[in-house]
């Protein structure tokens, strides 16, 4: 889907620990038009989500220094922002505990890029009623 | 001859005879220390070569992963339909196998975390550069490990045509090969796959059977038949794996030949027939087995009254009720837990020994758990 108007296009955070990963979100979100800002870490993360308000988070849970659920339940606190987590934890109890913290999405790996684009897309119209 | 010269002879013989000694002593010593300064500049130059090695492979495994890097964001980034062709250079480094064992390690690394066009994608790029036969080759091995390395690839990257030389592999004496072979073969072919259990002689072990229940999926047509053949086995393992499957597929076609399993000489196979009628009872299921518990073992008779709890009816109650009566605490728990399931925490309550230690805590413990 080829977007025209610039205002669905969102700032959207990564936070990943694996640099494969990393490297293909950001590429399969720049390609759609996207600005895309990298963290390796949970505390890089929320140190970068302060500075830049990003439009949406895109998250896995297992990283150093603080865990993706860390992250949702710190940016819940403060901010409405969309959360999407992508993880490898696809046990019951750890999705519930992420839908309890107030994430909107949880897609557990292995996981198709394009469907990830596609779930990314339903936030783009949420983002202009902001 | 004078006796001074005489002692002196002696003496100079005695001297003469520890002197030879002492020199060969000497050149044994001497023959051992080279030797082992030998040994060492042996052992030194070994270790040194094996560093030089062992330096050039790392540096050789830095610079290819920067290209095996880019092989694989290819894949991952593009949809199959724009996929730029593969350089020339790729072809030449492909000839290297330190390279092509990077490749795979990486490609294997990436696949777990994709599926769809993604996953497809680097299917295709483990097929596009031949390392589907490298990973056959190992599947020929003497070294155990790389057979089950090999059987890992190929099972992983959904290589099919080699199922019938995975699944010789099925029954090997290395546990390691068997357990990566038999969860390949599930993954090719699901229930299917489990045709191996028609001739394993090696136990299944709790664990390994958990795996492959599960990869396997939702329970087909001829399910069934698979599961009652292999009810029959003469190996222990299968027929636990058999009864688990029957329990998890809701097989109640399958619930006369479980409850033969009842009298199976093995306790754990008896054991997991009574919890497999569980799942697949009927109304005779009850009493079989109430008409087995004084045979059983203690850990059986437990099993027996967990089972009660879920499928018992009022004809049980007399029978379980003598059961909450017995010594052991655990059989009086478990048998009043049936009871208060069947009819109600009330008539517990009621019978004339509830105010007496024990069974008063042991019915505020079930009283407390129905509320929770």
């Amino acid at each position: 889907m080829q977007l025209e108007n610039n205002l669905f296009l969102m700032k959207i955070l990564i936070a990943e620990d694996d640099l494969l990963m990393l490297k293909t979100l950001e590429f399969r979100l720049k390609k759609e038009g996207h600005e895309v800002i990298l963290t390796k870490d949970g505390m890089e993360a929320l140190e970068k989500i302060e500075e830049s308000n990003p439009d949406l988070i895109i998250t896995d849970i297992m990283m150093p220094y603080s865990s993706g659920l860390e992250i949702a339940g710190a940016v819940r606190q403060k901010y409405n922002t969309p959360i999407i987590i992508l993880s490898g934890m696809g046990q019951e109890n750890v999705v519930l505990e992420a839908f309890k913290l107030g994430v909107d999405d949880y897609i557990t790996k292995p996981f198709s890029p394009n469907e990830l684009i596609v779930r990314v897309r339903r936030f783009m119209f949420a983002n202009t009623s902001k | 001859m004078p006796a001074h010269s005489h002692q002196y002879l002696l003496i100079s013989l005695s001297f003469n005879k520890d002197n030879s000694f002492f020199e060969s002593y000497h050149q044994i010593l001497i023959d051992s220390i080279l030797f082992l300064i030998g040994l060492m500049i042996v052992l030194l130059t070994y270790i040194l070569i094996a560093l030089i090695i062992k330096r050039r492979n790392e540096r050789l495994r830095k610079r290819f992963s920067r290209i095996t890097d880019l092989l694989i964001q290819r894949a991952i980034f593009y949809d199959e339909e724009e996929l730029p062709e593969l350089s020339l250079g790729v072809s030449r480094l492909l000839k290297i196998k330190l390279f092509r064992c990077l490749l795979t390690e990486e490609i294997l690394k990436a696949k777990r975390n994709f599926s769809g066009s993604a996953a497809n994608n680097l299917r295709l790029l483990y097929l596009e550069c031949n390392l589907d036969y490298d990973s056959q080759k190992k599947l020929h091995s003497s070294k155990w490990n790389v057979k089950a390395q090999g059987i890992q690839e190929l099972a992983e990257m959904g290589q099919q045509k080699a199922f019938d030389q995975i699944f010789e592999l099925t029954n090997n004496k290395n546990e390691q090969v068997r357990i990566e072979a038999q969860n390949a073969v599930v993954i090719f072919s699901g229930l299917n796959g489990l045709n191996f259990l028609d001739f394993l002689t090696y136990p299944l072990s709790d664990w390994q059977q958990i795996k492959l229940i599960g990869e396997l999926g939702d329970a087909t047509e001829e399910s069934s038949n698979y599961i009652k053949k292999w009810i029959g086995s003469s190996n222990n393992s299968v027929v636990i794996f058999a009864l688990k499957l029957a329990a998890r597929y809701h097989h109640f076609e399958l619930h006369d030949r479980v409850t033969l399993c009842l009298s199976h000489p093995s306790a754990e196979v008896r054991n997991h027939a009574i919890k497999t009628l569980k799942e697949i009872f009927d109304e005779s299921t009850a009493a079989s087995l109430v008409k087995l518990y004084n045979n059983e073992g203690l850990n059986n008779q437990l099993e027996i009254l967990d089972v009660l709890k879920e499928i018992g009816t009022e004809s049980e109650i007399p029978f379980l009720m003598n059961e909450f009566q017995k010594e052991d605490h655990k059989i009086k728990l478990a048998a009043g837990r049936a009871i208060a399931n069947i009819k109600g925490i009330e008539i517990l309550e009621s019978s004339e020994f509830a105010p007496q230690y024990p069974w008063d805590q042991i019915i505020q413990q079930i009283k407390g758990e129905l509320t929770e």
